[in-house]
């Protein structure tokens, strides 16, 4: 069951991401720095991907928070790491990145090192 | 990479981290108010009080706060940068909050998790190295 919650989890965490990066892309983007912040604010608060994003992000936590109740953290934070995989996978899938090699050995290193914390 | 955009990419690469920074400081703003509370366990009948004193703990408050600045500065940021580069960024946050326990939880530093710091460290330096 708290595999379940866990996976869940980490399902609607990547989800997020990916909505937040499709809402961004969808309202051309927000640049705080340039003035209008209000009106950016405005179309970031009704964007439905943007929403939606941050809504995921609120329900992956409590997943997350179910699953920890469950299961050793030790178990747990590794298995988000994945999350690294999937959302640069998707990235280059669903917005046509370009990722090369050496953003792939970056992104290996980096869920070594996380498996190296949880497992000490 | 375009010598014009040099300049603000740099800037977008320090407003990425920074944003990261405040954020891995809302989770330890947060973990400071639960711990305020002695421990929240939303069972039993006390869960409306427990919901109440969650949502006006200062702490907790401040964190929301805080997560809601670094989810703007998140938003601004892949505004300009691809997904792919700027997510890995977040997996500083691993090292600020191993950091924090050593350093402000008096928590023991072993070998094998000063080794994934530098893994992680060396993984998004990698990746800063990658942007068009």
């Amino acid at each position: 069951m708290e595999f379940g919650f866990l996976t869940v989890s980490i399902i609607l965490g990547f989800c997020g991401q990916i909505l937040l990066k499709t809402g961004i892309l969808r309202i051309g983007g927000v640049n705080f720095a340039r003035g209008g912040a209000v009106r950016q604010l405005l179309s970031v608060l009704t964007s439905p991907h943007i929403v939606g994003g941050v809504s995921c992000f609120a329900a992956s936590m409590i997943f997350y928070l179910a699953a920890i109740s469950g299961i050793d953290i030790s178990m747990a934070y590794p298995m988000v790491s994945v999350n690294f995989v999937l959302v640069v996978l998707f990235s280059r899938i669903f917005f046509r990145e370009k990722v090369n090699a050496l953003r792939w050995c970056g992104v290996s290193l980096i869920v070594a090192g996380v498996f190296l914390i949880s497992r000490s | 990479m375009p010598k014009s955009g040099e300049r603000s990419t740099t800037a977008y690469k320090l407003l990425l981290v920074a944003g990261v920074v405040i954020n891995s400081g809302a989770q330890l703003l947060m973990k400071q108010g639960v711990n305020s509370m002695g421990g929240v366990t939303l069972a039993g009948g006390a869960v409306a009080t427990e919901i109440a004193g969650i949502f006006t703990n200062p702490y907790v408050l401040a964190g929301l706060c805080a997560i809601a600045v670094s989810l703007l500065i998140w938003l601004h940021v892949i505004s300009r940068l691809d997904l792919s580069f700027a997510y890995p960024f977040v997996s500083i946050s691993y090292i600020l909050i191993l950091l924090a326990g050593w350093l402000v939880f008096g928590e023991h530093a072993t070998p094998a998790r000063a080794a994934g710091v530098i893994l992680i460290g060396a993984g998004v330096i990698i990746i800063s190295r990658t942007e068009r």
